[in-house]
């Protein structure tokens, strides 16, 4: 479960500040599969970056299965970010040299989880659809597979919420479709999925949609 | 990890190899000095702790008998022991003195044992082990009969006391021999150890003259040092350059003045090599961080703990530090050199422990991958 309560994030722009999330509350129970949807710059990453701990709101709280998660040392969130929460960022934040396989693999070296690592990189490979590429540098992959790559980066440690920054925006309609077929299985077992979009076709599989506009909930 | 680890130093190897040299650099200059130095402060506290009258005064160890050599013919080791003679009947002496096959042929079975004065063991403040000093008797005979025999404790095992030495000389006494014994002289004094040490008394100075015997002229006792010129007048007419002279209270001056004069700018020097030594394993760090930011960070979002990274960084710190530790150990044959070095890797690590942080801060992960970009 997870649960943002009267959320506010400030940037600091130009003469003054800029408000991207201003008062967002919501609760979100496990295996809903949830889109975010919203204007270009409305401060849907912003709040899937806090999400994710990956940024500090600079007001309001931030709870994961009811534990508060804003505020705790630096090392839990990491621990956290590790164990319950895969992220696939907008840009993907792969590392170029490395191959698909070890790209997949970077959560693994951290994970406590008792689980066979060869297998589950494979295993992951096999549903994003990039089995053969398992030994490509990451700089040889188009942006679609790139993206896929990511996606399962995000799985791959088997993580209780899957939060998805534009994961089909460099997919074809054929992936996307695969994509989202993935996360709508991830979310039957029981996974939280929040996914932030802009296609409301992808909006429409959701069984829930938050709206951002100005930083705010419509 | 340790995978990942070892990749990273492959892809940096030249750098770790440059970095491994210069460590050991600094260390070899360290470990070089601090021997030297400690071997000075051996001397130094080894004179301190005697309690003998500053008349006593020591021949220079740096003897050169003749424009010939070193004194290592037996033709030198004559005129030595003239010169050691004449001392003996000028002054009052103390001491040591070898008997070695040029002393004497038939009397062999002493050979590598010592003539001692009557106070050689109350001077040096040799202590015993087992059984007793030699007495005011033994001394000053004329007889190499009934003489009585000390050793070093090292013989201990090998013979007991009331053990007769090749059948004729009774062992009555066992010295510690983890003591050492320090000479006055000039820069080249150093404590002797006490291993394998052999003593009987000295006899007296006509019974060793005619037989051949060195007498012991260690240490010669005169209120007035210039009466120590009558030596060297002695030791020219014979051909030999003259000795220098050193009394405890001038080598101790000798010794601190060298320890001033060399090692202190020596020490400077390589406080300044390591101290670059230490700067350039941060900033290799640094740089590492740097070229690689990226990609830590993206190990981080993936849960990489702050501890996790710095493990990773400092790897190759700790293992150049590691490997030129070792090597220092095999050269100095010490633990000491090892401990210093692995100080300052640790040091090195803690340094750039605020530095890293702060370029892996945390909060805008993302726009900070961005950024590296
Ligand atoms: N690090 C930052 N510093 C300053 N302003 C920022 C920063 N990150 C985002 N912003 C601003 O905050 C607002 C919200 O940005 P955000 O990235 O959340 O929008 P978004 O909804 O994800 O847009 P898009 O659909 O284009 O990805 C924008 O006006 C953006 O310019
Ligand atoms: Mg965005």
């Amino acid at each position: 479960m997870l649960k943002v309560s009267n959320l506010v994030k400030i940037y600091p722009s130009g003469e003054g500040k800029l408000r991207a999330l201003d008062g967002v509350s919501f609760e979100i129970t496990d295996g809903e599969l949830v889109a975010v949807t919203g204007r270009s710059g409305s401060g849907k990453s912003t709040l899937l970056n806090i999400m994710g701990l990956l940024d500090k709101p600079t007001e309001g709280e931030y709870y994961i299965n009811d534990k508060k998660a804003s505020g705790l040392p630096l090392r839990e969130q990491a621990k956290l970010r590790n164990a319950e929460i895969g992220f696939v960022v907008q840009d993907f934040a792969l590392v170029e040299k490395y191959t698909v396989k070890q790209n997949v693999n970077i959560p693994l070296i951290y994970s406590k989880k008792q689980l066979d690592k060869e297998r589950a990189i494979r295993e992951v490979l096999r549903r994003v659809g990039l089995s053969d590429k398992i030994n490509t540098p990451v700089y040889k992959l188009s942006g679609g597979q790139k993206q896929r790559t990511a996606i399962a980066r995000a799985v791959v440690n088997d993580p209780s919420v899957i939060l998805a920054d534009e994961p089909t925006g460099a997919l074809d309609s054929v992936n996307a479709n695969g994509i989202m077929t993935l996360f709508e299985s991830l979310s039957r077992a029981g996974k939280t999925v929040v996914i932030v979009t802009h296609d409301m076709n992808i909006a429409a599989r959701c069984s829930r949609r938050i709206e951002l506009s100005d930083g705010k909930i419509i | 990890m340790l995978k990942i680890i070892i990749s990273d130093i492959r892809q940096e190897l030249k750098f770790y190899i440059l970095l491994i040299i210069q460590s050991l650099l600094a260390f070899i200059v360290i470990g070089a000095v601090s021997i030297t130095i400690g071997e000075y402060q051996r001397c130094d506290t080894a004179i301190k702790e005697y309690d003998i009258s500053d008349n006593y005064y020591g021949k220079s160890l740096t003897e050169v008998y003749t424009e010939h050599g070193r004194g290592g013919g037996a033709e030198e080791w004559l005129m030595k022991m003239q010169v050691d003679n004449f001392i003996a009947e000028n002054f009052h002496t103390e001491g040591y003195s070898f008997i070695n096959t040029y002393d004497v042929d038939r009397e062999n079975e002493l050979e590598g044992v010592e003539f001692v004065t009557k106070n050689f063991f109350e001077l040096f403040e040799l202590k015993l082990l087992e059984g007793r000093f030699f007495t005011e008797e033994e001394y000053g005979t004329s007889t190499l009969k009934n003489t009585p025999m000390i050793m070093s404790g090292d013989y201990l095992g090998e013979y007991k006391l009331g053990d007769m030495y090749k059948g004729k000389y009774e062992i009555v006494g066992f010295i510690d021999q983890n003591s050492s014994m320090m000479l006055p002289g000039g820069e080249g004094s150093r404590p002797l150890p006490l291993y394998n040490e052999k003593y009987i008394p000295v006899k007296s100075l006509s019974f060793m003259k005619e037989n051949g015997f060195d007498y012991p002229t260690t240490l010669i006792y005169t209120e007035d040092k210039a009466e120590l010129r009558k030596i060297n007048e002695y030791a020219e007419k014979l051909g030999m350059y003259p000795y220098l002279f050193a009394s405890y209270a001038e080598t101790k001056a000798i010794i601190d003045g060298t320890i001033n004069q060399v090692n202190i700018p020596m020490f400077i020097v390589s406080f300044i090599i390591s101290v670059m030594a230490l700067l350039c394993l941060i900033q290799a760090m640094l740089e590492f961080v740097r070229n690689n930011a990226e990609e830590l960070l993206i190990h981080m979002m993936c849960g990489a703990t702050l501890s996790d990274i710095i493990l990773r960084v400092g790897a190759g710190t700790v293992l150049t530090a590691f490997i030129s530790a070792v090597t220092a150990m095999i050269i100095f044959r010490t633990a000491g050199a090892a401990l210093l070095i692995s100080l300052a890797a640790v040091i090195a690590m803690i340094f750039s422990l605020v530095p890293i942080a702060a370029r892996l801060k945390l909060k805008p992960l993302i726009a900070a991958v961005k950024e590296e970009k």
